[in-house]
């Protein structure tokens, strides 16, 4: 039971474990490019990216995101008529065979007419990291295989019938 | 562009705010002439989600969101999940807002001694007031976050 003297605030400060917030926030910029508003803010702490050692990583998005504006532009103008979001639920799918799976798949999201968007949302140990392609295929980014095979560059998406030109 | 945030306005813990709700509510309307004046071009007003319905735009914000992997699935999860009921464009503080103590390396700020196991969190500040349980929960969460 917690008190609010300073020895209790103490022993539950020390019971806190090392927390892996870089790969976090390099994984929360990821997400953040492929949605609909990317605004990174925080409660006085330092955001800036470029002091901090997974910089890469979150250029990489940043750069990403810059590089779709043409189809985040076009996505949202597409909303206006037809009603749906940017993003929405994988169950949206026409013609979703597998609408079950679609369903219990909450880590993945539609990002606009063509872009399937799995972020990943757990920490991965170190010695895990792989080199890999930016875009995958749809099998291959569902469940935890996409997880423990991704290197820290790396935004699972997987594209249909559509050309992405940076 | 001009970006008005209407903070607080229609948050739950809005009325421990008392006399600064007030001030809050007249700055947001003596904006809301410069906003949609003439001159402004470009006007982004973001509203904090107060719940199903109570959206005047389909455009708005969470914060104050902890620092922590499970902050992130659950708004990988519900941001989509928003297009149910035409929630376009959620803003989220991306990076969360509460950090947890820091990394070393100065990733995030230090946290003074009294605001780890406080923070900004009027639960914690209050917890005569909010009871023994919550105030166990929120220490939960606090070591369960890192």
């Amino acid at each position: 039971m917690l008190h609010s003297s300073s020895l209790q605030r103490l022993l539950l400060i020390s019971k806190l474990k090392p927390c892996s917030c870089s790969q976090l926030l390099v994984r929360w910029l990821q997400h953040g490019a492929l949605s609909a508003v990317d605004r990174t803010h925080c409660g006085g702490c330092n955001r800036e990216f470029w002091t901090f050692p997974n910089f890469a990583a979150m250029k990489d998005a940043m750069h990403f995101r810059t590089a779709l504006f043409p189809y985040i532009y076009a996505e949202n103008h597409a909303t206006r008529f037809t009603g749906i979001s940017l993003l929405h639920p994988l169950y949206y799918a026409e013609g979703a065979s597998t609408i079950d799976r679609a369903y219990a798949t909450t880590t993945s999201y539609l990002f606009g007419s063509s872009l399937l968007v799995a972020p990943i949302v757990q920490p991965i140990l170190k010695g895990n990291f792989t080199d890999g392609n930016l875009s995958e295929t749809d099998e291959s980014i569902f469940g935890e295989e996409h997880i423990r095979n991704s290197a820290l560059l790396r935004i699972p998406y997987s594209k249909s019938s559509m050309v992405l030109t940076p | 562009m001009l970006m008005r945030w209407l903070c607080s306005l229609c948050s739950a813990y809005a009325r421990y705010h008392g006399v600064a709700l007030v001030l809050l509510w007249l700055c947001s309307a003596c904006a809301m002439p410069v906003l949609f004046s003439p001159a402004a071009t470009a006007v982004i007003v973001m509203s904090r989600w107060g719940g199903v319905g109570s959206q005047r735009l389909p455009l708005g914000f969470s914060g104050d969101q902890t620092t922590a992997w499970p902050t992130l699935g659950f708004q990988v999860t519900s941001t989509p999940t928003a297009a149910n009921v035409l929630f376009n464009s959620w803003s989220h503080d991306i990076g969360g807002f509460d950090c947890c103590g820091g990394e070393q390396g100065g990733i995030y700020r230090k946290c003074p001694l009294p605001e780890v196991a406080g923070m900004r969190d009027q639960l914690f500040h209050r917890h005569w007031i909010a009871g023994t349980q919550k105030v166990s929960a929120c220490a939960d969460l606090r070591v369960r976050v890192c």
